[in-house]
């Protein structure tokens, strides 16, 4: 479990590398869920990295519900859904992470029509 | 100045008069004037024990907390440093003296260094190999472990007990715990009988069986304490996860009380408030439930308006001089009952937001056995707007401990719905409370919360809440199992909850240290219990003891001591751990 270090590094690819580590000790211990959030996190982080560049705003370190909430703020709907998908969250948690979102960013007309 | 702490059954200004004269000692060995460097987590503490003046007569002229560099000021013959044994402040005192060699406004100046409660190697080391100990005329200890907080309540000040044992697998509080008993026992002599349930409350009885062999203490006549009863918190997790609901629980939860302090929201240095039973206002409605303080304050207000209108009836000089007497009586009341219904009215908006009412709603449900194969509503609700995770992690907790573990399902969507709301740093805090068994799966067929609920009657559907019977008014509806524990050890005693006793996990023990001495006290008097919580214990669990002590054909009264106090919320912080990111570095190529 000390592979958490990642979080004491500072480089991104660095981190990346803990925790690709950490997951393969995980699936080695045969602890498939903490494996397997690990490569989640591995994947969260490595999508936010591209957001990054692609909008030029800082994603990493945020939550995954952060993230989309970020992005819905800032109208990246499709994106938005994207990660939903990816990460296979539920209709209801959507739900809640997207009204909660466009009334924080006050875009009501679009959450008059969700 | 403490007179407080001399009213209960035993005399607690004992020892804190045991530690003054300690201190007075430890302080003129180092003779002339002298400075205070303080840890900061000892002032609290050290305000229990010792005022200002004590301070000043032992020609203490200055005070400063614990930063390097020193600030400037009088000179002193003296630095005395008070510290914790935290390895982290090692290098801050090495600074302050190796810095002020350069720039020395202190010439002849003798440094002292004092680990309360004791000193620890690894300290000792880093101060040597930061080339500081040898700058030290005095490396010592100041064993101040038992605080007095009240005449019936004694806390170590040390919060990380559970975490430690639970998910660190440290036992060194344990003994801590065994030698502040053996100091209890010098001062009120030896505790004939001993009783306790739980891992720790078995670690500790094994050291303190140990030290009492070694030590051969000199037994000082009559055991003033009948009953030592030793409680692991893993014994009953479900009263600190729960909300309190008693007054002094709630300002607790809500405000936050430390060392009997409270810092009230407005007011900045005059929102120092000392919480004890002192404040005559204060005692009387510490332990009731919040929902009957309303209508004490409001009835003291009255009679406190009529007792002042008796000056215009004061006809005679007599009846003038009566009034006057009464004076400074009403005065303080007046001052308190102001202070009271201003604290009861912060509580009051918190307690009534739609929020606090739902999360208790919640908890009810679980404590009331209601159960379901899938995740709760409203927990689901919480995360995916991302209200304070404490509070998410507590209705989990209580969920496991209600249903006897969650199903599979249920316990991964949960810890996947967390991380994905709250980021992944929080991982190794969910594995802290599964390794501390507060989150598991449901594995076995045992139903241990519903017997254990069935036989102790831990949940009363109808709660007199003004005019309480019984200890379930402290949170409107479930009675601590703990208080239940000690409540049935008296009355009609644990033989007959053996077959309960079996299903809490961790030994039971029943065990007789000395003979009881049967002339020290008569028969009809009911016996003295002193209830150690091994791993923190609520203000509510405190209420409950003292509402079983006030009964009118009570066969004990109780004294509580804890390695803290706790409360769902300083408590489930001890256990988390989240990670923080190291700011990245600015590399533009990474």
């Amino acid at each position: 479990h000390l592979i958490m270090d990642s979080y004491e590094n500072e480089t991104f690819t660095n981190r990346i590398d803990n925790l690709k580590e950490a997951a393969r000790c995980f699936q080695k211990a045969r602890c498939d869920w903490l494996a397997k959030q690990t490569e989640d996190q591995v994947k969260l982080l490595e999508q936010q990295k591209r957001l990054e560049v692609d909008f030029s705003q800082s994603y990493i370190d945020l939550s995954l519900n952060q993230t989309i909430t970020k992005l819905i703020g800032e109208g990246r709907f499709k994106l938005a859904d994207q990660l939903k998908k990816d990460f296979k969250i539920s209709e209801k948690s959507y739900y809640y992470i997207k009204v909660e979102a466009l009334a924080e960013s006050d875009r009501w007309s679009e959450l008059e029509d969700f | 100045m403490a007179t407080h702490l001399s009213v209960g059954r035993i005399n607690v200004s004992k020892l804190r008069e045991s530690y003054r004269s300690r201190l007075k000692r430890c302080l003129e060995c180092c003779e002339g004037t002298k400075a205070i460097v303080w840890d900061e987590s000892l002032m609290g503490p050290f305000d229990l024990i010792a005022e200002n003046t004590l301070l000043k007569d032992c020609e203490v002229i200055i005070m400063w907390s614990l930063r390097a560099p020193l600030p400037s000021g009088p000179a002193v013959r003296n630095i005395i440093f008070f510290v914790r044994p935290n390895i982290s402040l090692m290098q801050t005192i090495a600074r302050c003296i190796l810095g002020n060699d350069t720039s020395n406004p202190f010439e002849e100046v003798s440094y002292h260094l004092f680990f309360v409660p004791r000193k620890n190697e690894l300290c000792i080391r880093k101060l040597e190999e930061l080339r500081a100990l040898e700058s030290f005329t005095n490396v010592g200890d100041f064993p101040l472990e038992m605080l007095p907080l009240d005449y019936d309540l004694l806390s170590l000040d040390y919060s990380s007990c559970f975490a430690d044992c639970f998910i660190n697998n440290d036992y060194k509080s344990l003994h801590y715990v065994a030698k502040s008993l053996m100091t209890l026992q010098e001062l009120y002599g030896t505790i004939p009988n001993v009783y306790g349930k739980g891992a720790s409350a078995g670690h500790v009885w094994d050291i303190l069986k140990r030290m009492t062999r070694e030590y051969n203490i000199s037994d000082s006549g009559k055991s003033q304490i009948d009953n030592l009863l030793l409680i692991d918190r893993s014994v009953d997790v479900l009263s600190p996860l729960l909300n309190q609901l008693t007054y002094e629980g709630l300002i607790d939860e809500i405000l936050s009380i430390n060392n009997t302090i409270v810092r009230l929201p407005s007011g900045g240095d005059k929102g120092k408030v000392i919480l004890n039973s002192g404040d005559k206002v204060f005692s009387d409605i510490r332990d009731k439930n919040f929902h009957s303080v309303g209508a004490y304050l409001s009835k003291q207000a009255k009679l406190l308006t009529s007792q002042s209108n008796e000056r215009h009836e004061a006809k005679t000089v007599e009846d003038m001089k009566n009034f006057v007497m009464k004076l400074p009586h009403i005065q303080a009341v007046k001052s308190s009952l102001s202070l009271h219904t201003n604290i009861a009215h912060i509580i009051h908006q918190e307690v009534h937001s739609h929020d606090f009412i739902e999360c208790l709603d919640v908890q009810q449900q679980f404590y009331m056995g209601s159960h379901s194969d899938k995740p709760h509503e409203i927990i689901e609700k919480y995360i995916a707007k991302r209200v304070s995770l404490n509070k998410v992690l507590r209705l989990i907790c209580i969920q496991s401990y209600c249903s006897n573990g969650l199903k599979p399902k249920v316990f991964e969507q949960y810890k996947r719905d967390i991380l994905l709301a709250y980021g992944f740093e929080n991982i190794i805090t969910l594995q802290n409370l599964e390794r501390a068994g507060l989150i598991k799966v449901h594995t076995s067929n045992l139903k241990t919360y519903s017997t254990l609920r069935k036989t102790l009657k831990l949940t009363v559907e109808d709660v007199n809440i003004q005019n309480p019977k019984d200890i379930s008014y402290t949170y409107s509806g479930y009675a601590p199992l703990t208080v239940r524990l000690a409540q049935f050890l008296h009355r009609p005693g644990w033989r007959s909850i053996e077959d309960v006793l079996s299903h809490i996990p961790g030994p039971t023990i029943q065990e007789v240290q000395v003979a009881n001495n049967p002339s020290s006290f008569s028969s009809s008097q009911p016996k003295c219990t002193l209830v150690f919580f091994i791993g923190g214990v609520t203000f509510a669990e405190i209420a409950a003891l003292r509402f079983l002590s006030q009964l009118d054909d009570a066969p004990a009264e109780y004294i509580v001591a804890s390695t803290s106090i706790i409360n769902g919320d300083n408590w489930m912080k001890s256990l988390c751990h989240t990670l923080t990111p190291v700011p990245r570095s600015l590399n533009p190529f990474d």
